[in-house]
């Protein structure tokens, strides 16, 4: 019996398990006209959001028939544990299955987030616009992104009436807004896409601070999508530099200090007799070896008026007013003749 | 190359003789269309035309291609970005682990919009081929209130 209790919770988390896998997958429903469309969905991965508007058959990973109904079902089992954009796109019957159509009523693809647990549901609701308004559920980042295609499109729908510069103010709020989305939102990969729908290259070079804030909220994002965004934003570039400035201006800082200390203390430490010219230093001896003025005028063979003369300059380079002082001082063994 | 200058140089006739036209007050209508066909080209090149205010402008761009890549960019008169495309028949993107048996075709891109308070003024479509082959079709329709 006990066997069985400690056994219970695997054979549980196996059982759920079993039922998550057979859940994950993307299915759905389209109305296609059979006699234009080719009745087959291809799915690409999409790796940075610069490939978003890119087609080669080279990203196109899978592939599935649509049955009569409209139905079709991918597996996702293979696909990457973290999350992914994707793309499911249809042909028309003349084009080759590698056809991207961007716009216009009979755009080809729809955007979706997904990973190897996801369960996605792709749904036409039928309007005119076709694959355009085709609802994605399931996977909740979705509705997000869903969000943010539709902040962005607004723009779209005030064409028609307004002047260039009510579209460019309109614009640069809506931009505004998905920055903001971008800082709010809790999924990573959601919340670079709305930073990429802001015309982030426009804004970068006055707004630094905002994105060095995004990079290093997500600093730990390693996704492709992240690496690419980090290759065009120069902030990581400028905060080196704002380091090499730093270092730069610390060490003539510390130089400066260095100099200043060097004049102020360490200078002063130094043998006095350094100051003394030649001949003051030949007098300073005498007077060290207790000569008068008179001997150390005919020791050195120069006038007394001379003698004292270099006396009172050596008295004032030194800081003292009498023979008995230079006495006192301890330079001796620093005297250099 | 000999083909896309010829194509380009048939273009711009089109486009100088509506400018010609157009002399004084814009016209109710003007459209474009061109075709140009390329062999491993690789030389960049740029179409522009001129876009009427007061008026809608429709764009249909689309290529195919059979080798090489290709880049589609359509600028307005201010020099934002309108729309782009860009097709590759031999990838250099990374493959992922994941990616299944590759479908060898030829790749088609296709841009359709329309601008319905266009920026006045010379609008460009840049060409960034890389040793592309295949084939371009733009058409330009635009309808003047005046």
């Amino acid at each position: 019996m006990s066997v069985y209790k400690k056994l219970l919770p695997l054979i549980l988390i196996s059982i759920f398990s079993q039922i998550g896998k057979s859940q994950s997958g993307i299915s759905g429903h389209i109305n296609i006209d059979t006699a234009i469309w080719t009745p087959v969905i291809y799915m690409s991965l999409i790796e940075n959001f610069d490939q978003m508007n890119s087609m080669t058959n080279e990203m196109i990973i899978d592939k599935a028939s649509i049955d009569s109904q409209g139905n079709f079902k991918i597996s996702t089992q293979y696909l990457p544990d973290d999350d992914h954009l994707f793309r499911v796109h249809i042909a028309r019957r003349n084009d080759p299955p590698a056809t991207l159509t961007i716009g216009g009523k009979d755009e080809n693809h729809v955007f979706f987030i997904a990973n190897r647990r996801s369960k996605i549901i792709l749904n036409d609701v039928g309007t005119a616009d076709f694959l355009k308004d085709v609802t994605v559920s399931g996977y909740f980042p979705n509705s997000n992104f869903r969000e943010i295609n539709e902040i962005s499109s607004f723009i779209d729908s005030t064409g028609f009436t307004s002047s260039i510069i009510k579209i460019d103010l309109i614009r640069n709020a809506i931009n505004e807004k998905l920055r903001f989305y971008a800082d709010t939102c809790s999924n990573p990969l959601v919340s670079l896409y709305a930073l990429y729908k802001s015309q982030f290259d426009k804004n970068y070079t006055v707004n630094q601070e905002y994105y060095h804030k995004f990079l290093k909220k997500w600093k730990n994002e390693k996704s492709t999508y992240f690496v690419e965004f980090r290759k065009k934003i120069p902030i990581s570039q400028n905060n080196n530099r704002f380091f090499v400035f730093f270092i730069g201006g610390a060490g003539i800082i510390i130089g400066f200090l260095f100099c200043f200390a060097y004049l102020n203390f360490i200078k002063k430490d130094q043998n006095p007799l350094h100051d003394l010219s030649v001949q003051e230093r030949k007098i300073f001896a005498l007077i060290m070896e207790g000569k008068s003025n008179k001997e150390i005028s005919d020791n050195l063979l120069i006038g007394m008026s001379t003698v004292k003369s270099h006396v009172t300059s050596i008295y004032s380079k030194l800081g003292i007013n009498s023979r008995k002082a230079a006495l006192n001082l301890n330079v001796e063994k620093k005297t250099n003749r | 190359m000999r083909n896309l200058k010829g194509a380009l140089t048939v273009l711009s006739i089109i486009l100088l003789s509506g400018l010609n036209f157009v002399e004084g007050q814009p016209p109710k209508r003007f459209d474009i269309s061109t075709r140009i066909q390329f062999q491993v080209q690789s030389e960049n090149s740029e179409i522009k035309f001129p876009v009427f205010q007061q008026g809608s402008i429709t764009l249909l761009i689309r290529s195919t291609i059979f080798e090489g890549e290709l880049t589609i960019e359509l600028y307005d008169a201010k020099g934002e970005k309108q729309a782009n495309f860009f097709i590759a028949n031999q990838s250099l993107l990374a493959k992922p682990d994941t990616i299944k048996k590759p479908i060898s075709e030829a790749v088609k891109g296709e841009i359709s919009k329309k601008f319905d308070n266009p920026v006045k003024g010379e609008w460009a479509v840049k060409i960034i081929p890389k040793n592309a082959g295949g084939f371009l079709e733009i058409n330009s329709s635009q309808n003047s209130k005046q």
